[in-house]
């Protein structure tokens, strides 16, 4: 009796069947190649997809189960399924038997190995017993190479062995001993798979034989028996398709037996078995919502089918298994397949078996109670010994012995249950299924929903009297319920809790939760938490719980009396993160400085009764030093009534090492009880953010504005940072904003000592403030003096110490080479003696912000020699450049000169450069224009150079350091011309004067230019040369023509107009020849009236 | 008719809770604070129509079934049926639900009502009530 287990699911049905392989002849022991094929079979290497097959040795001691006795067909069984059934097919009865043989084909002993192999094979075929298992031989071949099929002599042995063992020649491998055999070990295993399919199929006939031969009336228990059979040789095949429909057949035939008390419990029992099977194949074949499906209808159908009402315990605790079964089974199959849902999970299948399960307690309590005696008759002895599945253990004896039938049921169920009153633990099976419940509810995100089953565990503890592990459970739980507003549970879940902690005579839970009670308490309740927070402080024990009952009672006192907790310990501390109770603290701090911190403590209270505190304490903490200020510690101002806000204002100096640092107001301590009682500190850290505190949705809107609201809308305020004292250092900078772009701007710090001690260490910090633009740092350069080397930001200036009153100018440059405005931190730090002879240090901030403007637009225009603007030029030809300045800076300019940086290609003309703006002072918007006449000598596209100013304020002194502006001169087209036209003529004449004219042709080619030039004369002048000539101009050089005119107007007079043309040259060259003309050639001149004669001889 | 009505805030927090049978009260509270989970996991996975308030049956044990509706503005509905009461169907519930919303909005036009505050109308009980007894 004392092993009796209850109705549970058998190993041999819970695995998930494979195909049995019996190995003989491997010794796996001495001989290292056997091993290492064993190894192969069993080795995890591409497990996936290779056949899943269950290896056993089958050794010469072995014995193969007994074979059932041949019935005649068909009988009336004593049961469904009997117990050694699977197992037999599992373990004992192989599918195919491999015999492996040591030999090679080419073995000189060839003969004498055939007939020890045969009989071997005989020997085993003996023992088979008639079994139908197939019968393989392999030959392990040690030499290499493995001969081929072809090979005469190994086919006549092959031919030969085969017969001799009267083995089909498809039944013999060879397995070569090679490194790697993994290869032959599949394809070996392939092949048994294969004979192992035949071998069930045909067991699978022969069950269907029989099968047949059945009535639907008379043979039902068989019909269920055969059916199971196919369906487990199917799933043995691997087939579970066909499994999973001859499972379903086997449980609608089972459905179809008619129960009474006396088999009730064995249909239940393979029911079940079958429903579990069938659901697995389900689940396996990810069919997971046809398992749901099969499952609920089964349970609706064997929900009802309770039993004998005496046993009815036994009904739930079947149905809670079942629920317990199909939920592992679910977590299990759907854990990589994501099948369940939130909705749709195991945890509810869990959940529904701890319902069950607690019905089964209840009915047990009730069916069960009292009885305590054990039947003499022992009828749960031979409960391990029962041929059949789910068959009462005592209907066994009744055929040994001649006893009365009813007496020997009775018996049973007394045995049943005395075993359940006396040896089941339910509360801890009703917990575990909860814990399951619990986990897969949190996989599935269901909180709240674990939360339920949370209490519920508590429950359950608390009806085990586990009270410590009720209490913890339930107070977590408390805090959840009471975080999300639900009163009315958290209500419930507090008096749960008292009851526990005062069953555990825990004084720190007691005090706790009675502090928590007095939210939800009213009159006499509230009254009575109050009087029992004044028994602890006055340590007394305090007034148990009325529903608890008188032994309970008697032990916790007992518990209360013994526990020395608050013997040794001289107060209490509570700490009210965890609670939520009447009374709330909240810190504001007002001010932090070197002079005193200054905070408010703000305390809402609400008791119905006026409840007298003794003390309240706030501790402050820096990094690492900490005070404990004492609030307040009259008595007359801590008492508190119905609801209402106090406030209490508390000032203190810090230690001047904290400078720096942060401050934080760490808790505030209440105080209840005072010395030398027992008394409890109510401590309230102000950091932790409490439980979730709605703010009304729309706080406006309220009525009237009472003290409660105003405590809601306090914004705490629990940490500061304690600065340094502020400095009387006097400070003047010096700058004249806007900084211009490139220009080394100049600041200056002047500082003055005004405090009343000499200061050391004056350090001034200049950094750059980078926030917004990251860039600005690499655009801006720092310098102490324009001549030493540039700082890197941040920059130090040391100043060393300043007497009182001193004063100290500090320089620095700042030149920046892009516009964004500049904002510069200037932080000055000191160390001083304060009154107390001890050093502080203090600090002052200044910002910089300079602002940076362009100072000139340059523009510039390019000109043929007759200033007229050009887009193009050709080389040789004179150019003129001219760079416009003008003035965009708010101060005068001075430019200290301006120069050209030429590019190669270019150089200036004959007639030198000279800069006409040295030391020219420009004003906000004027203008200045440079000019300079260059000659292209190159074919280029680059740039012409460029054109620098180097300028400074005209009101900076001489020798500081100037400023620059610099353009790189636009491109312009460079072309070659093969033939240019020159004129050299005086820059005005004079009326009746004659004048010389001389017209310069340059060929630049290297061929030989004959052109027609024709001169076309006009009224303004009488001319003198050649009008219409051919001339010839040789390569590289310049034919002159010489002309004298005689002016006949006053004023601006057009020139005799030149035509050339070229008989050599193609067509475009005319062009050309045109566009250069109108170019190069003057076509005007300014005629002066009549001279003096004197200056005429000159002249001509 | 039905067991249980309930109003539930935006935050969780029960704003209104009326049964019949005040005994089995605090066993319908918890369920209704479990079915919390599913209406949050409904609302993260998003409604297809934001017209389509009912939300269905939530929840269901032995004894009760719990079915939910949520406004636009997330505060929660909850209705318990007894499971083995089959007369009421889906139409039915909902019929409930648009009652008790309408009371709701109603509640909600009243001036004198701050929004947030525990439910005391004596209208929205009313009608709540006559939920509750099916003779409304």
């Amino acid at each position: 009796m004392a092993d009796y287990r209850e109705f549970d699911f058998p190993p041999e049905l819970c695995c998930s069947p494979s195909p049995l392989i019996a190995v003989a002849g491997l010794d796996t022991v001495n001989n290292a190649v056997h091993r290492s094929i064993w190894d192969a079979f069993h080795s995890p290497v591409g497990r996936e997809s290779r056949a899943v097959l269950n290896f056993f040795h089958l050794t010469s001691e072995y014995r193969f189960p007994a074979t059932s006795e041949k019935r005649v067909m068909p009988y009336i069984p004593k049961g469904v399924l009997k117990k050694n059934w699977i197992e037999k097919h599992l373990r004992y009865d192989p599918a195919v038997v491999v015999i492996f043989y040591d030999c090679d084909w080419d073995d000189e002993s060839w003969t004498e190995k055939i007939s020890e192999c045969s009989s071997r094979v005989q020997s085993i075929r003996l023992s088979l017993e008639g079994r139908k298992s197939r019968i393989v031989v392999v030959l392990i071949q040690k030499r290499m190479p493995i001969p081929t099929v072809d090979d005469a002599v190994t086919n006549v042995r092959a031919a030969s062995l085969c017969e001799a063992c009267t083995l089909n020649p498809k039944a013999l491998f060879m397995l070569p001993v090679v490194d790697n055999i993994h290869g032959y070990a599949i394809r070996l295993e392939n092949a048994f798979y294969d004979l192992a399919q035949n071998y069930y199929q045909q067991q699978i006939r022969a069950v269907k034989l029989k099968l047949e031969n059945l009535s639907k009336t008379s043979h039902q228990y068989l019909i269920v028996r055969y059916t199971f059979k196919i369906g487990f040789y199917n799933e043995l095949k691997q087939d579970h398709h066909n499994a999973h429909k001859h499972y379903h057949q086997c449980y609608m035939s089972l459905l179809e037996i008619r129960t009474f008390d006396t088999n009730i419990y064995e249909v239940k029992v393979i029911a079940a078995y079958i429903v579990y099977k069938i659901s697995r194949l389900l689940f396996a074949m990810k069919r997971a919502r046809d398992a749901l499906t099969q499952f609920n209808s089964y349970i609706n159908e064997f929900k009802l089918k309770t039993g004998p009402p005496e046993l009815l315990f036994e009904h739930y605790g079947w149905l809670s298994k079942q629920f317990s079964m199909f939920a592992s089974l679910f977590d299990d199959t759907t854990a990589e397949s994501f099948t369940a849902t939130q909705a749709l999970n195991p945890g509810f299948f869990f959940k529904e078996a701890a319902e069950y399960a607690k019905k089964r307690k209840i009915s047990a309590y009730e069916i069960c109670q009292g009885v305590n005696v054990y039947p003499a008759s022992n009828p749960l002895s031979e409960w391990n010994n029962i041929e059949f599945y789910g068959q009462r253990p005592w209907r066994l004896m009744k055929t040994l012995s001649n006893v009365d039938y009813d007496t020997v049921e009775a018996d049973g169920i007394q045995a049943l249950r005395y075993f359940e009153n006396t040896k089941v633990d339910h509360s801890k099976s009703i917990i575990n299924l909860l814990g399951n419940a619990m986990k897969q509810f949190k996989n599935y995100k269901c909180p709240r929903m674990r939360n339920l089953l949370a209490v519920q565990m508590a429950d359950e503890y608390y009806n085990a009297k586990d009270y410590s592990k009720a209490l913890t459970l339930w107070s977590h739980m408390l805090w959840d319920y009471r975080d999300e507003g639900w009163i009315a549970i958290a209500y419930e879940l507090v008096n749960k809790c008292l009851k526990c902690a005062y069953l555990t005579a825990s004084v720190q839970n007691y005090v706790e939760l009675n502090l928590e009670a007095l939210k939800y308490y009213q009159n006499s309740d509230l009254q009575k938490a109050l009087n029992n927070i004044g028994a602890i402080i006055q340590r007394q024990i305090p007034e148990p719980d009325k529903e608890l009952s008188d032994y309970e009672k008697n032990i916790a006192t007992e518990m209360w009396q013994k526990c020395d907790a608050m013997k040794p310990k001289s107060i209490l501390e509570v700490d009210m993160s965890v609670t939520n109770s009447t009374v709330d603290t909240k810190v504001v701090l007002k001010e932090v400085s070197c002079d005193g911190i200054e905070f408010d403590i703000f305390l809402k209270a609400n008791f119905p009764v006026f409840v007298q505190f003794y003390k309240l304490t706030a501790c402050v903490t820096c990094i690492d030093n900490s005070y404990d200020v004492e609030v307040c510690t009259n008595k007359n101002e801590l008492v508190y009534g119905k609801s209402k806000t106090y406030k209490y204002t508390c000032k203190f100096v810090p230690s001047p090492n904290d400078v720096g640092k942060e401050i934080t107001v760490n808790s505030i301590q209440l105080q209840l009880g005072n010395e030398p009682e027992f008394p409890i500190v109510l401590k309230f850290y102000c950091s932790t953010k409490k439980t979730k505190n709605f703010e009304r949705e729309i706080n406006n809107f309220s009525l009237s504005k009472t003290s409660d609201d105003e405590y809601d809308r306090l914004k705490q305020i629990t940490s500061a940072t304690l600065k340094p004292r502020s400095s009387k250092l006097g400070m003047e900078i010096k700058h004249d904003n806007p900084a211009l772009l490139l220009e080394w701007y100049k600041v200056s710090v002047c500082l003055t000592n005004l405090e009343n001690q000499p200061v050391s260490d004056v350090c001034l910090n200049l950094s750059l403030d980078r926030s917004n633009n990251e860039k600005v740092e690499l655009t801006t350069e720092i310098c102490e003096d324009t001549n030493s080397n540039l700082l890197s930001l941040p920059v130090d200036f040391k100043l060393d110490r300043m007497l009182v009153g001193e004063q100290k100018t500090q320089y620095f440059y700042i030149r920046s080479s892009s516009l964004e405005t500049r904002c510069f931190q200037l932080m000055i730090s000191y160390m001083m003696k304060d009154d107390n002879e001890t050093m502080i240090a203090c600090v002052k901030d200044v910002e910089i912000v300079i602002d940076v403007v362009v100072v000139f637009d340059i523009s510039v225009t390019y000109m043929s020699s007759k200033f007229e603007p050009v887009t193009k030029v050709y080389m040789g030809e004179p150019l003129i450049v001219m760079p416009s300045i003008k003035c965009l800076s708010p101060w005068p300019i001075f430019i200290e000169n301006t120069s050209f940086q030429l590019a190669e290609h270019v150089s200036v003309s004959s007639g030198g450069y000279q800069s006409v703006l040295n030391e020219v002072v420009l004003e906000s918007d004027e203008v200045a224009t440079e000019v300079i006449c260059i000659l292209p000598s190159e074919l280029s596209e680059n740039s012409l150079g460029r054109f620098t100013v180097n300028w400074k304020r005209s009101n900076l002194e001489s020798k500081s350091n100037s400023g620059y502006s610099s353009l790189e001169l636009p491109k312009l087209a460079i072309e070659k011309s093969t033939f240019l036209v020159d004129m050299k003529i005086p820059a005005h004449g004079w009326l009746h004067t004659p004048m010389s004219v001389v017209y310069l042709l340059h060929n630049n080619s290297e061929s030989l230019l004959t052109l027609d030039v024709s001169m076309e004369a006009n009224e303004a002048f009488m001319m003198a040369g050649h009008k219409d000539l051919n001339v010839t101009v040789l390569p590289e050089s310049t034919y002159e023509l010489h002309y004298n005119l005689y002016p006949l107007v006053v004023g601006v007079s057009t020139l005799p107009k030149m035509h050339i043309s070229c008989t050599s040259e193609p067509n475009d060259f005319k062009n050309i020849l045109n566009d250069m003309l109108v170019r190069s050639l003057q076509t005007q001149i300014y005629i002066m009236p009549k001279h003096v004669p004197t200056n005429i001889a000159a002249d001509v | 008719m039905a067991l249980c009505v309930a109003v539930v805030s935006k935050e969780n927090a029960p704003k209104y809770v009326a049964s019949l049978n005040p005994e089995d009260e605090l066993q319908i509270q918890y369920e209704i604070h479990s079915s919390i989970d599913f209406v949050e996991e409904k609302l993260k996975t998003g409604k297809k129509d934001m017209r389509e308030l009912y939300l269905g049956l939530l929840y269901s044990t032995e004894n009760h079934k719990v079915y939910g509706y949520v406004t636009n503005t997330k505060v929660k509905f909850f209705v318990v049926i007894d499971s083995s009461n089959l007369l009421l169907r889906d139409n039915e519930i909902r019929f409930m639900f648009r009652k008790l919303h309408t009371a709701y909005t109603d509640l909600m036009c009243n001036p004198f009502y701050i929004p947030g505050d525990y439910i005391t109308s004596e209208n929205f009980d009313k009608v709540a009530r006559g939920i509750l007894t099916g003779n409304s």
